[in-house]
């Protein structure tokens, strides 16, 4: 098939789309800049979250 | 001569069947063997074939049932492991690439404990690369490639245990062995329609099981019915001292004596069923919520307390899964993973401070009294397993893991994780032809209520008799 400038301006708009649709996938360093996004927000709803001071960790140590 | 029908059988079916000599264990061991070769790596469940040394127990369980010499109720039963449990001498891969080539010289405990049952081994089945601790982003984190539903190859079976919710959903195991960090066995069992039991923190043996976080992790069945889970927990259960965090309790299959139904209380959250779940699993629910007041057990409307579980439980998992795999990641080896997203996570678990960590743990103690406040007046909490059908093996998990507000018992997966409470998952129903899965979650080693009343579900419904088009 013949390939004419009307047939090119018809798939542009396509060719658009498609480019805006397929998501860049993450490099290493952005995935590791998420990754320590989410431990600061994690971070931070701990750091709201008051405690009585008397509250011990779920795990306990037991000698011998 | 073995029918098709015994791939579908329950368990405790085939084990009367064995024992009725209607085939032997050898024939069946060889049917399952072959169904699970050559259907397997239509789903990317099976991480490995083990027919040799399968061939080789059968026979010596065909003597003993030939003698009457009869173990348990899983005698005969061909069964598979999720790839994080040790087979001696075998491959143990955890499903990720920098572990492919690691073997152990012993069994692990379950794995032993189902041995001297007389179930026979046939293989190791497909998981999330390193239980997906790291937080993966999408469905093919795993050595083996994405775990394919049976019931549409085109949508992933849930994970971490992928391979194990694809083959007894596919029929190619009697039953399987599971593990669930946050989810692992939940998330499986609903997307795959069958039947998974997360037992209570400590009830089953960790020796031997990859760790991923040492005060979360538990081994559980997944099976084709509730009454399975039972005889499956029965022998599986038990105290360990290979186990530091071993409840050292036994657990003996009596769900007869579980008090009687008008006696058992049910919370739930009316909001989790009509607003929080996808609108085309909103009948289904509706069908299995009035199927569970036909018993006669008092509903009442309950919500789960405000703590912050998310970050509570994703700080606990991030620091001991990083310590865990810390040499891992020293070495680099860690960029191998498949996925990317859990190879950074992983990375930055190391960089979480003690305090983030100690804050999340003494949270998790009040977690655990607010659970013993609620079930004062409350047996079992129902909720949806999960608010929507398995999602398309191409699409990012994102979307699955985006939650809403904390409504009602929405965030009852990762609470009742945290607190170690048992789950039973229950297969009820459809939608846009995909399983749908309930989850009834109890107090502490309140296994038998759960299972009582997963029992009688199940002898009203046949959602967890269905079978995928294979």
């Amino acid at each position: 098939m013949k390939t004419t400038r009307r047939g090119l301006l018809a798939v542009l708009p396509t060719l658009a789309l498609a480019q805006q649709a397929a998501p860049q996938k993450p490099t290493r360093e952005q995935d590791l800049d998420n990754a320590r996004t989410g431990i600061r927000a994690n971070s931070e709803a701990l750091s709201k979250f008051k405690l009585p001071q008397s509250t011990e960790p779920s795990f306990i140590f037991k000698a011998g | 001569m073995i029918g098709n029908d015994i791939f579908f059988a329950s368990a405790s079916d085939l084990n009367r069947r064995l024992k009725a000599k209607e085939f032997s264990a050898v024939e069946l061991t060889r049917a399952f063997c072959e169904r699970l070769e050559a259907q397997g790596p239509r789903y990317n469940a099976l991480a490995l074939s083990l027919q040799p040394d399968a061939l080789k127990k059968a026979k010596e369980v065909d003597e003993e049932i030939k003698r009457e010499r009869f173990r348990s109720a899983l005698q005969g039963v061909p069964f598979a492991v999720k790839d994080l449990l040790a087979v001696a001498r075998h491959p143990t891969t955890w499903g990720a690439k920098p572990y492919a080539g690691q073997v152990f010289d012993t069994d692990a405990t379950v794995v032993k404990k189902l041995n001297k049952a007389g179930a026979i081994l046939t293989g190791k089945l497909a998981m999330v690369e390193l239980a997906g601790g790291g937080g993966y982003r999408y469905p093919n984190a795993s050595l083996t490639g994405p775990g394919l539903n049976p019931w549409d190859r085109s949508r992933w079976s849930g994970g971490s245990s992928s391979g194990s919710g694809s083959a007894v959903a596919a029929g190619l195991v009697g039953f399987a062995l599971g593990s669930e960090t946050n989810g692992s066995i939940l998330t499986p069992s609903a997307f795959c329609g069958v039947t998974g039991l997360r037992p209570t923190y400590g009830l089953v043996s960790r020796a031997g099981a990859m760790a991923l976080s040492w005060t979360m992790d538990k081994i559980g069945p997944m099976c084709r019915s509730a009454e399975d889970c039972g005889h499956v927990l029965s022998v599986i259960a038990g105290g360990d001292g290979n186990d530091a965090a071993s409840a050292g309790k036994n657990f003996y299959f009596a769900p007869q004596y579980a008090r009687p139904f008008g006696e058992i209380r049910i919370g739930y959250a009316p909001v989790d069923f009509e607003e929080s779940a996808e609108e085309g699993l909103r009948p289904a629910f509706a069908e299995a919520v009035r199927l569970l007041k036909s018993f006669g057990m008092p509903f009442r409307e309950v919500a789960l307390p405000d703590f912050p579980y998310g970050a509570v439980g994703a700080t606990i998992v991030s620091c001991e899964g990083a310590s865990m795999f810390e040499e891992l990641i020293a070495s680099g080896k860690v960029d191998e993973l498949a996925d990317q997203r859990q190879a950074q996570g992983l990375k930055a678990g190391l960089e979480i401070p003690a305090k983030d960590y100690l804050k999340a743990m003494r949270i998790r103690t009040l977690i655990q009294q607010a659970f013993r406040d609620m079930f004062a007046d409350i047996d079992i909490l129902v909720a949806p397993a999960r608010t929507s059908i398995a999602s398309r093996v191409t699409e990012s998990l994102d979307r699955l893991r985006r939650g809403g507000p904390n409504k009602g018992l929405g965030a009852l997966t990762g609470a009742g994780n945290l607190a170690g409470l048992p789950a039973l998952c229950l297969p009820c129903g459809f939608a846009e032809k995909m399983p749908v899965g309930l989850q009834l979650v109890g107090r502490p080693f309140s296994e038998n209520l759960l299972l009582k009343v997963g029992m009688e579900f199940q002898s009203k419904s046949d959602w967890h008799k269905q079978r995928p088009p294979v």
